[in-house]
């Protein structure tokens, strides 16, 4: 004897779970930037870290090819499956960059780094974590907008976490500038290679903010 | 004959066993999806009041199985209604089998009312079916799932802007829950004081039930003012509210359910027995009252016995369902699947439940539905009449050579 195939109405994941376990990972692998940054700035190996964020990216692969799958069937839910699969993209395009820093930072090492750009850097990095913590939040409050039938107060949380990080994606830019400038006044005193690599990792960063901010708003806008 | 009424009994009640191991499950899914009741709970509620809706509000649809579909004055010979009765009974019995077996959307309202056709079709030709009540009830199949979809789409609305859209959800739901409620114990006690106890004074009946209604809500309100959270908890405590109004909605479920389809066992089983004992078409004969009980004793017994089963799939299988949307589920697919009951039209309880998922669904109450399954579950609707009336139409050629 089977099952009620009442209950095949449902399917066993729903795409805002799979986004919130997603989301997470997200989260996961920028914590874990931090203690890379770190260990690369006091040339310790980070080859165990790198190796880490690698396997929760191909995780966040293996839930991205579950949500796309899950679309082959057509199941109806509060959000167009255009909406979600782009924010999936969005969402999967951020770890894939943690991933990239990861490995760019395994590939080359910058003597030369004074503690003031070292703080500039980490500060950087922090403001990426917050980011992507308001990120996962907003990712839970999607799913929670569902439950509570898209209550003002969780369309507000929601409209309050992409404002916060708008503002961190300000605060990314100013941290960048100075990191630039330091960059650009260090010229004649530091390898050209080793400036224009650490120029690069900056620009990752940069980048990983504008789309964090872009996620953010796609979806604010999703959920109203 | 003797051997007969015993035959009828015995597949009238492994039918009734049937229906209450499969289709009990469905109608109860979305209760004990949603964790309002353990599966144990559900099958002692399923076997109280599906017995109690099988017994005091069964007639209306088992006389329209019995009499309705075919026109009982071209039926000249008492045996031609006893083999057509066991063809209808052997074939709906055999879906409800695969449908147990293989998790089928099958519903065993329509195999029982292609049955009872395909036997009608077989005896006395296209001329002997009752068009009309097919038509009425072939447009109920269609209504009932729109109706239980309309009815949770308002109802999940409702719980939206009433405690949902609240800025504090709890005391909202503190004076929303018990009016849900009382209208619930309302519309019980109506039907049950018109069609199960067949009281004709509206006053009384009105006034009771409002009575009813009213004590109810005092008692809700009354049971849960004291419930405390903090006030980001809120959504949570209005759910576990809801957990406690969903108890008495998935008794609400079951009386509504069996009130509608043990007639798919007991229609031709009462058809049998008043041709058997009678020995006449016997269209004016009351349904004996015992055969009810049959029916619902039968459903009850399924459920004890084989219904944990398939409720075990369902509380595991639906994660995504709260008890909000759980009770405006149970709320719309009992109320809709009672109204038939009372205008005599066996309706799919189960595609009713089906309606009403879809009706929060499209309420943006649902995270995710499997429309796919839906497309599955409609297609079973055009299939299972015709299948079950060729089936039904063969097997009745077989038996009026022995009856």
């Amino acid at each position: 004897m089977q099952g009620s195939f009442i209950s095949e109405l449902f399917p066993k994941h729903t795409p805002m779970e799979l986004l919130i376990e997603h989301a997470k990972i997200l989260s996961e692998v920028t914590k874990d930037v931090k203690p890379l940054v770190e260990k690369y700035f006091n040339h310790e190996d980070i080859g165990e870290l790198v190796d880490r964020i690698s396997d929760k990216e191909s995780k966040a692969d293996k839930i991205k090819f579950k949500l796309r799958k899950m679309f082959h069937k057509r199941i109806k839910t509060p959000y167009t499956a255009k909406d979600l699969l782009e924010y999936l993209h969005k969402q999967d395009f951020l770890i894939d960059s943690i991933e990239d820093i990861s490995k760019k930072l395994s590939l080359n090492r910058i003597d030369g780094l004074d503690e003031e750009v070292q703080t500039l850097f980490l500060e950087l990095v922090d403001v990426i974590i917050k980011a992507m913590g308001y990120l996962e939040e907003m990712t839970e409050n999607a799913k929670k907008a569902i439950n509570t039938s898209f209550a003002k107060k969780v369309l507000d949380a929601e409209e309050s976490d992409s404002v916060r990080i708008e503002d961190l994606e300000g605060e990314v830019d100013k941290l960048s500038l100075k990191i630039g400038k330091w960059i650009y006044s260090h010229k004649n005193k530091l390898n050209p290679i080793d400036l224009i690599f650490f120029r690069e990792l900056v620009l990752l960063f940069v980048e990983i903010a504008d789309e964090a901010e872009n996620t953010a708003e796609l979806l604010n806008a999703l959920i109203k | 004959m003797t051997t007969i009424l015993i035959l009828a009994i015995i597949v009238g009640f492994i039918m009734a066993m049937a229906i209450g191991a499969n289709d009990v499950a469905n109608s109860m899914a979305s209760a004990v999806g949603a964790k309002a009741i353990t599966i144990k709970q559900a099958v002692i509620i399923a076997f109280l009041l599906e017995f109690a809706g099988a017994y005091f509000f069964g007639q209306m649809v088992t006389n329209t199985i019995r009499k309705g579909i075919v026109d009982p004055n071209l039926i000249t010979n008492y045996k031609m209604l006893i083999a057509g009765g066991f063809a209808a009974l052997i074939s709906a019995a055999l879906w409800v089998f695969l449908a147990t077996v293989f998790s089928l959307p099958v519903s065993t309202t329509h195999a029982i009312v292609g049955g009872m056709t395909g036997f009608g079709i077989a005896a006395l030709g296209w001329g002997a079916i009752n068009w009309l009540i097919i038509v009425f009830i072939v447009a109920s199949w269609f209504l009932s799932p729109f109706l239980g979809g309309l009815l949770s789409y308002i109802v999940f609305k409702i719980i939206s802007s009433t405690i949902l859209h609240k800025d504090d959800p709890l005391k909202a739901a503190k004076k929303v829950g018990p009016v849900m409620t009382g209208i619930t114990f309302f519309i019980i006690m109506l039907m049950l004081m018109k069609k199960g106890l067949h009281l004709d004074n509206f006053f009384l009946i009105v006034g009771v039930s409002l009575v009813t209604g009213l004590i109810a809500s005092i008692v809700g309100y009354f049971l849960i003012r004291n419930l405390k959270a903090k006030k980001e908890n809120g959504y949570e405590a209005t759910e576990k509210i809801f957990r406690n109004i969903q108890v008495i909605t998935s008794c609400y479920v079951s009386l509504a359910h069996g009130s509608n389809d043990v007639a798919n066992a007991i229609g031709p089983l009462a058809a049998i027995i008043v041709a058997a004992t009678t020995q006449s078409v016997g269209t004016t004969a009351e349904i004996p009252k015992f055969i009810l009980a049959i029916g619902g004793l039968g459903i009850a017994i399924g459920v004890a016995a084989w219904g944990h089963r398939v409720m075990k799939t369902v509380g595991e299988g639906i994660t995504e369902l709260t008890n909000t949307r759980g009770f405006s589920i149970d709320f719309a697919t009992a109320s809709t699947v009672f109204l038939a009951s009372v205008l005599g039209l066996p309706v799919s309880s189960t595609h009713t439940v089906v309606g009403a998922v879809t009706g929060v669904g499209y309420a943006r109450g649902l995270e995710a539905i499997n429309v796919d399954k839906l497309k599955e579950i409609a297609l079973s609707w055009v299939l299972t009449v015709p299948l079950a009336a060729i089936t039904s139409g063969l097997l009745f050629e077989l038996f009026k050579y022995w009856i």
